[in-house]
C-alpha cells in the first residue's frame, strides 16, 4: 500500500527511493499508512511440513519465515550428562536474493544469518523455554538433539521477530517419538508421539531508530520496520519479552543514543505486542 | 521392498491414483514482492518456491556475454525437507548438479538474445520433498519466469515417469521414486513437443524407452494445461485489483 | 571450466566448422557417427591403473581400496567414490581444483556405477556394520581434446575391471585381510559395462555429432550423454542445452547402441577379457605372467595397426614406440631398451609354452637387443606370411629364454 497514489509520487519513489522515505518519515508518516506504533498483521501456520517433526510458517507483511524441527538421537556431553541439545540454525534462503550482500548464509542490513543464529540461540536457551533435562533419555548415554532450522523465505525488514516466533511455534508444535532402552540399544517406537514440555517462551519485537538531524533531541522510533524504512534508519532495538510479561532480552545495535524513557516506551510496546502474539499462538495451536 | 505394492492388481497406486494421473497441483504466484518474479508450487506433498531476479547487471565481468543473457540458477533444499535431515542445504554435489542442469534447460527455453550483457538469477528452494523434486522445480521456475515477464519460447513443463510391471507411472512420489523401476525425468516445450530436459536414472531397457518417454510427454501436456489456467486466473485477479 | 580463461574461438573458425558440419563433413575427416581411435592401456605393474585415449584426449584412472567403517544408515553397503582431478596441463582453461565440469562428470559416474548398480556395493561388505571396502576411483584428466566425459567413464570402468582387491576370509566376527604375497587378490564384482556416448548438437538440434573434438565442442550448443550397456539398457541419460523432438532422442539411443557394441569390443580387446576363457587370476598365475600377457596383446594390436598403415617409414619406429610405451612406467624413456640379465622365474616357463601356441606368437631368436631389433625389423618390413616374432619379454630381456625360444621359431 502506498500512501499517495498520484503518478508523480510513484515516479519520485522509483527514482529517489531514499529521499522519498526520508521525507515521509521526517513528516511522521509511514509508507504503508501505519502509525509509528503499529505492527503489520501476522499470520502463523503450524505443522504444515510433514517431513519435519515440528514446523511453523510465519508471515509478517512481506516477510516470510519457515522453521522445521527435527530430532536426532545423540550422546550427551560428559560435562552435562543429563542435558539434551537444541541446535539452532538460521539461514536466508537463496530465494531472498540476499546473497548479493556477500555474507555467507545471506543477510540484510542489520542481521546476517550468523548473527541471527547466535541471538536466537541465546534467547531460547536463556529463557529456559525447554528444559534440556527433559530431552535426556538415559543419563550419560542417549539424549535427544533437536535441530531447529529457520529458513527466511522472503525478507522485508529485520526478520528477527518472525524468526523467533517461528522457532518458538515450531518447538511447541514438535512431537518426538517415545524411546525405550532395551539392552543398551535405543528402541524408537514411531507409533506414540509426545509433545515437548515447554515453559515460558520469548517473543521478540524490533524497533528501528532514527534521528532527523544529528543535533535533534527527539528520536523517531518505528515499530516493525519494513526494508525501506530499515535502510533509512541507522539503528535497531530488539526487545524479547516472555509470554508472562517478563523482559528476557534487550539488544540495541547502532543508531543514536537513547534515553531510558525511550527504552521504557519500547519495552511497554513490546509487552503489548507480546500479549497479541500469545493469543495468536494459542489460537493456532488449538 | 517386496511387501510394498507400487501398483495394485486393480491398477491403483499406493496413494490411490491411476498410473497416468498427476498429483494435485496448486500454485501461488507473485507472493514475494521483493523479487521480480516468484512462484510457490505445490504438487502433492512436494512444495517448492522459485524466485527470479532480473534481467539486471552482471555482478562479475566474466559473466557478461555480448550476445545473450547470463543465466544463473541455484537449487537448494531445506534441511527439514526430507525425512532424514539434510546436513547441507546447498553446495553438495547433487544440488550443484541439479543447478547446472536447470541452468542449461532454461538457457534453451529463455530468449536470451533479447538481453545481452545482463544476468537473470533463478533461485529454487525445496521446502518439502515428496518425490519429483526436479520436475516440480522446473514447473515452479516456469511460473516464476512468466511472473517476471521474461520472454520464453514456451512453458517448460516437466514430470517424472517410471516403469512398474510394464506400466508407465507418471508423477512419482517419494516411494515410487526409490522403487525398483528406472526413473525418467522429462521436461518439454508443450506446443512444439520438443524435449529440453531429460534425465534417466537406473537401468531403462532401450525397448521400453519410447513408451516411457511418450507417457512423460503426455503428462507434460496435462501439466501445461493446468499451469496455463493458473496463470490466466492470476492475471484476471491482478487486473481487477 | 573457468570462463574467463576459456580459449576463445574466432568467428571464421566458428563459421568454418559450422559450415563443414552442415555439409556432414568433420575437421578430421571422420563421418558424423565415427569415434576417434580408442586405445586402452592397463598398467602392467599396478592393478586398477588404466590409461585411456580417445584420439588425443587422455585420461588416467586409478582405483584404491581401503577397509573402513560403513555409514550407520547403510551398514551392509560398501562405499564408492569418484574423484575427477583436472590437470592444468590438460587445457589452457583448466584450473587445479573442482569446477562445474568435474562436478558434472563425477555425478554422471555416480549415476552410471552406483545408481545403476553396475558395481554392487553390497558385495563390498566384509562384516555388516563394522568393516566394508571403500573403493576410491581417482580420474586424472591428462589432455582434453574433446569428449572428456566418454573418456572418463571408459577409464573408470576399465580401472574398476582391472582392479584387484586383497582376499578376505571372514570367520564369525573376525575378518582376515590377506596380503598380496599370501593370496591372489580378487577382482571386483561388476555386473554390467556402462559405456558413455556423447552426442553434440548444433543450431537447435538440426545437426548431430558423435564424439566431438575440441574444435567442435566450442561451437556446440547442446549435449546428450547416453550411458548404455551391452544388454541394451540405458543406465543414465542426460540432455542439456538443446530442445529435441522425441523421435530424435530415440534415434540417438539406437545409434548409441551400435557405438556401445563397438566400444565394448575395444575394451574387451585391450583389457584381455575373453568371453570363453577363465578369469586370469583364478588360474593361480602370478601377476608377472598377467603382465606379460597384457603387454603381448597390446603389442599384437600395435602390430596389426602397423601392417595396415602403409605410410609408416620402417618397422623400427613402431617397435621402439611399443617398447618405450611399455617401459615408460618401469624405466625412464631411453633410446634403446636396456639389457638386463634377469631370468624369468622357471615355474612360469611351461605356461608360456602353452599360451604361446594359443596366441600364435613366437618369441625372439636373437642374442642381444640390437640384433634382436634388426631381425624384428626384417620380419615386419618383409610383410610375408611369416609369423612375425615379437619379444614377449620386452620389459625384461633374458638371454636364457632366448635360446629356448629359438627352437620354437616357425
Amino acid at each position: 500500500m502506498v500512501l499517495s497514489q498520484t503518478k508523480m509520487d510513484l515516479d519520485f519513489r522509483l527514482l529517489f527511493p531514499e529521499e522519498f522515505i526520508k521525507q515521509i518519515l521526517d513528516e511522521g508518516y509511514r509508507e504503508d499508512g501505519r502509525s509509528h506504533n503499529q505492527t503489520r498483521s501476522t499470520t502463523l501456520t503450524v505443522g504444515s511440513f510433514k517431513s519435519a517433526d515440528g514446523s511453523a510458517v510465519v508471515r509478517i507483511g512481506g516477510t516470510c519465515v519457515a522453521c522445521g524441527v527435527k530430532g536426532e538421537l545423540a550422546n550427551p556431553r560428559a560435562i552435562s550428562p543429563k542435558d539434551g541439545f537444541i541446535v539452532l540454525n538460521v539461514e536466508y534462503s537463496l530465494v531472498t536474493g540476499s546473497e548479493k550482500l556477500g555474507a555467507i548464509g545471506g543477510g540484510e542490513k542489520f542481521f546476517s544469518s550468523q548473527s541471527l543464529t547466535q541471538i536466537i540461540q541465546d534467547i531460547i536457551h536463556s529463557s529456559k523455554f525447554i528444559n534440556l533435562e527433559h530431552l535426556c533419555i538415559e543419563e550419560g548415554k542417549i539424549c535427544w538433539s533437536l535441530n531447529v532450522d529457520v529458513v527466511v523465505l522472503s525478507c522485508d525488514g529485520p526478520v528477527i521477530d518472525a524468526c523467533v516466533l517461528a522457532a518458538v511455534s515450531a518447538l511447541k508444535n514438535a512431537t518426538l517419538p517415545s524411546v525405550e532402552i532395551e539392552s543398551e540399544k535405543p528402541l524408537v517406537s514411531m507409533a506414540t508421539r509426545n509433545h515437548l514440555k515447554t515453559g515460558q517462551y520469548p517473543l521478540m519485537t524490533s524497533f528501528a531508530i532514527h534521528k532527523k538531524e544529528v543535533s535533534d533531541t527527539n528520536i523517531g522510533v518505528l515499530v516493525d520496520p519494513t526494508d525501506d524504512e530499515a535502510q533509512y534508519c541507522t539503528g535497531i532495538v530488539c526487545i524479547a519479552v516472555t509470554n508472562d510479561q517478563k523482559l528476557t532480552g534487550l539488544y540495541k545495535y547502532g543508531g543514536p543514543a537513547m534515553t531510558s524513557d525511550d527504552i521504557q516506551k519500547c519495552i511497554r510496546k513490546a509487552k503489548k505486542q507480546a500479549t497479541i502474539l500469545v493469543k495468536l499462538i494459542d489460537n493456532t495451536m488449538k | 521392498m517386496a511387501d510394498f505394492e507400487y501398483l495394485s492388481p486393480e491398477g491403483l497406486r499406493s496413494d490411490g491414483r491411476r498410473p497416468q494421473e498427476l498429483r494435485v497441483l496448486s500454485c501461488n504466484i507473485s507472493h514475494c514482492l521483493q523479487a521480480d518474479g516468484s512462484a510457490y508450487l505445490q504438487q502433492g506433498n512436494t512444495r517448492v518456491i522459485a524466485t527470479v531476479y532480473g534481467p539486471h547487471d552482471v555482478s562479475r565481468r566474466s559473466e557478461a556475454q555480448h550476445d545473450k543473457a547470463f543465466i544463473n540458477c541455484q537449487f537448494s533444499m531445506a534441511t527439514f525437507s526430507t525425512s532424514e535431515r539434510k546436513k547441507r542445504p546447498t553446495g553438495d554435489k547433487s544440488c550443484l548438479e541439479t543447478s547446472l542442469a536447470l541452468k542449461k534447460t532454461f538457457e534453451a527455453a529463455i530468449l536470451t538474445d533479447t538481453y545481452p550483457h545482463s544476468k537473470i538469477d533463478i533461485f529454487v528452494q525445496i521446502l518439502q520433498s515428496d518425490g519429483s523434486d526436479k520436475a516440480v522445480s522446473i514447473n515452479a521456475i516456469t511460473m516464476a519466469l512468466i511472473d517476471a515477464g521474461i520472454p520464453m519460447k514456451d512453458y517448460v513443463c516437466a514430470t517424472s515417469v517410471t516403469l512398474i510391471n510394464d506400466t508407465p507411472i507418471v508423477d512419482l512420489n517419494y516411494f515410487e521414486e526409490r522403487g525398483p523401476g528406472p526413473e525418467l525425468i522429462v521436461g518439454t516445450l508443450p506446443k512444439s513437443g520438443k524435449i529440453v530436459f531429460l534425465q534417466v536414472n537406473s537401468r531403462l531397457h532401450i525397448d521400453n524407452m519410447e513408451k516411457v518417454l511418450k507417457e512423460g510427454m503426455n503428462g507434460n501436456q496435462r501439466v501445461h494445461t493446468i499451469l496455463d489456467t493458473l496463470i490466466k486466473k492470476h492475471l484476471e485477479k491482478s487486473i481487477l485489483t | 571450466m573457468n570462463r574467463s580463461r576459456a580459449s576463445a574461438i574466432s568467428n571464421c573458425e566458428k563459421e568454418f566448422t559450422l559450415e563443414a558440419i552442415q555439409e556432414r563433413k568433420r575437421l578430421d575427416g571422420r563421418s558424423v557417427y565415427d569415434y576417434r581411435q580408442v586405445f586402452i592401456k592397463p598398467s602392467p605393474v599396478t592393478h586398477g591403473n588404466v590409461l585411456v585415449t580417445i584420439g588425443e584426449t587422455r585420461v588416467q584412472a586409478c582405483v584404491g581400496c581401503e577397509v573402513v567403517v560403513p555409514r550407520p544408515q547403510r551398514p551392509t553397503d560398501g562405499l564408492l567414490y569418484f574423484n575427477v582431478l583436472p590437470s592444468p596441463m590438460a587445457a589452457p582453461n583448466y584450473d587445479i581444483g573442482k569446477s562445474s565440469l568435474t562436478m558434472r562428470v563425477e555425478r554422471l559416474l555416480d549415476r552410471c556405477f552406483k545408481e545403476s548398480r553396475s558395481l554392487d556395493t553390497e558385495s563390498l561388505c566384509i562384516i555388516a556394520g563394522q568393516k566394508v571396502w571403500s573403493i576410491r576411483v581417482d580420474i586424472h584428466i591428462l589432455n582434453d581434446s574433446g569428449n572428456i566425459t566418454d573418456c572418463c567413464v571408459m577409464a573408470s570402468f576399465c580401472a574398476l575391471k582391472h582392479c584387484r582387491r586383497p582376499y578376505v576370509t571372514v570367520s564369525g566376527e573376525h575378518a582376515t585381510i590377506h596380503p598380496v604375497s599370501e593370496r591372489e587378490p580378487v577382482p571386483l564384482n561388476i555386473h554390467h559395462t556402462p559405456i558413455c556416448i556423447t552426442f553434440g548438437f548444433l543450431s537447435e538440434g538440426n545437426y548431430l555429432l558423435v564424439d566431438p573434438s575440441i574444435e567442435e565442442e566450442k561451437v556446440l550448443t547442446g549435449h546428450l550423454y547416453i550411458v548404455m550397456n551391452i544388454h541394451r539398457e540405458i543406465c543414465t541419460m542426460q540432455l542439456e542445452g538443446v530442445a529435441l523432438q522425441h523421435e530424435e532422442v530415440v534415434k540417438c539411443t539406437k545409434i548409441a547402441m551400435t557405438k556401445v557394441n563397438e566400444l565394448n569390443k575395444s575394451i574387451n580387446k585391450y583389457m584381455g577379457i575373453r568371453t570363453n576363457a577363465k578369469n586370469m587370476d583364478e588360474d593361480g598365475q602370478s601377476i608377472l605372467t598377467n603382465v606379460l600377457k597384457e603387454t603381448t596383446l597390446q603389442i599384437d594390436n600395435i602390430q596389426t595397426a602397423a601392417n595396415v598403415q602403409e605410410d609408416r617409414k620402417n618397422g623400427k619406429d613402431i617397435i621402439q614406440e611399443v617398447q618405450e610405451d611399455v617401459y615408460e612406467i618401469m624405466y625412464p624413456m631411453e633410446e634403446e631398451p636396456p639389457v638386463t640379465e634377469e631370468e624369468e622365474p622357471p615355474k612360469t616357463k611351461p605356461r608360456d609354452k602353452d599360451t604361446d601356441e594359443e596366441e600364435e606368437v613366437t618369441v625372439t631368436l636373437t642374442k642381444d637387443d640390437i640384433t634382436g631389433l634388426t631381425s624384428i625389423e626384417t620380419g615386419l618390413t618383409s610383410n610375408t606370411g611369416e609369423q612375425t616374432s615379437v619379444n614377449r619379454n620386452s620389459n625384461k630381456e633374458t638371454s636364457g629364454t632366448r635360446g629356448r625360444k629359438r627352437r620354437k621359431r616357425k
